[in-house]
C-alpha cells in the first residue's frame, strides 16, 4: 500500500486527501517532514515544541485543503504555514521569556557560550545557536532566504513584507551574526 | 550597502547572473574590499546553515500527526460556523435594519412590532374577506 502511494504524486496524493484517504494525506507528512523539519526547527531549534508546531503545521494543511488550489507548490505552502506557526511559538516564548532565557530575542550580542561548551560544538552548530539569538523577524528571513534557498521575492511573500524590507533585515542579520560569531571566536 | 548591489550579491549565488548585472557586479567586486568580504561571508552563512533535507522531527511523526487528525476531527458545528461566518455581518445588520424600521412604522416598541407581527381579530380577518364574495 505504501509503495503504491509513494509512487503518486502531489496532486493526485492531494486529490484522495481531499477525498478523505488519509494515507494519502500520511504519505504526504513523510514526503514533506523533513522540509518542514528544516524550517521549524531553524526558527525554534531542536525542542519539545519544534515537534508540535510540526504536527500542528501539518493539521493546518489538513484543513486547508479544500481552499489549496495549488497556486504555490504544496512545499511552500507548508513553509508558509510552518514559519507563521514558528514566529507564533516566538511571541509566546518571548512572552514567557524569563523562561527561556537562553534564547533571549533581545540579546543582541550574546554572551559566549562556556567555553566547554564551545569546545563541544561544531562550526556548524554555532551558527545555528548564534541564529536563534537573532530577533524573530530577523531569524525568519535567514532562515527562508539564506538556509532554504527562498528567492527574496518568494521570502517577502511568505512573511508577507516588501522585498526591500527583506533585503534590509538580511543585512541587518548579517551585522548581528558577525557580531555574535566574533564573540563565540573571541570565546575559544 | 546598497540593496540593489546586496540583492545582486546574494542572486550570484543562486545561480549565474544575466550578462550585464555580472558585469556590474564584478565591477563593484573589484573595487570594493568590502563587498568582497560581504560574499565571503554570505557564502560561509549559506554552507554554515542551509539545510541538506536531513532534518526530522522525533520517530514515527506522521503517524502522531494522523493520530492527531483522527482524534481531533473538525466538530460539524464549526464547518456550519466556518459557512455562515462570511455572510454573518451582513444578516445581523439586515435584521437590526429591519427591526428598526418595522418599530418605527408601527411606533411601538414591542417584540411583535419589530418583527412586524400584526395581531388581527376573527372579526377584522372576516371584514377582509368581505369584499371577494
Amino acid at each position: 500500500m505504501d509503495t503504491y502511494l509513494n509512487k503518486l504524486p502531489d496532486i493526485e496524493l492531494l486529490k484522495s486527501s481531499r477525498d478523505g484517504d488519509v494515507g494519502a494525506f500520511g504519505e504526504l507528512v513523510k514526503r514533506y517532514e523533513s522540509k518542514v523539519a528544516a524550517t521549524v526547527i531553524g526558527m525554534l531549534g531542536q525542542c519539545e515544541e519544534a515537534d508540535d508546531v510540526g504536527q500542528e503545521t501539518f493539521i493546518r494543511f489538513y484543513h486547508a485543503l479544500h481552499a489549496f488550489r495549488g497556486e504555490s507548490s504544496v512545499g511552500t505552502y507548508l513553509t508558509r504555514i510552518a514559519i507563521n506557526l514558528s514566529l507564533n511559538e516566538l511571541k509566546r516564548r518571548e512572552r514567557h521569556r524569563f523562561i527561556f532565557t537562553k534564547l533571549d530575542p533581545d540579546q543582541e550580542n550574546a554572551e559566549p557560550a562556556a567555553e566547554n561548551d564551545v569546545d563541544r560544538f561544531e562550526e556548524k552548530e554555532i551558527l545555528r545557536r548564534a541564529l536563534e539569538t537573532l530577533p524573530p523577524k530577523f531569524r525568519a528571513v535567514v532562515n527562508l532566504r539564506l538556509a532554504e534557498g527562498y528567492s527574496t521575492e518568494e521570502t517577502a511573500d511568505m512573511l508577507h513584507i516588501p522585498v526591500g524590507t527583506v533585503l534590509s533585515r538580511l543585512q541587518r542579520a548579517q551585522k548581528k551574526l558577525r557580531l555574535i560569531l566574533q564573540t563565540y571566536k573571541e570565546g575559544y | 550597502m546598497e540593496q540593489h548591489l546586496y540583492n545582486l550579491l546574494l542572486r550570484s549565488l543562486d545561480a549565474p547572473l544575466p550578462e550585464t548585472e555580472q558585469r556590474r557586479l564584478t565591477l563593484a567586486l573589484d573595487t570594493s574590499a568590502d563587498l568582497r568580504a560581504m560574499r565571503e561571508e554570505l557564502v560561509r552563512l549559506r554552507t554554515g546553515l542551509r539545510t541538506e533535507g536531513n532534518e526530522s522531527f522525533k520517530p514515527f511523526f506522521a503517524d502522531r500527526v494522523i493520530n492527531r487528525l483522527s482524534t481531533h476531527r473538525q466538530p460539524i458545528a464549526e464547518y456550519f460556523v466556518a459557512a455562515f461566518r462570511s455572510v454573518a455581518i451582513g444578516a445581523a445588520a439586515l435584521v437590526i435594519i429591519l427591526s428598526v424600521y418595522n418599530i418605527s412604522r408601527e411606533n411601538s416598541f414591542t417584540f411583535d412590532s419589530a418583527l412586524g407581527i400584526h395581531h388581527q381579530t376573527l372579526e377584522q380577518i372576516l371584514a377582509l374577506e368581505t369584499p371577494f364574495e
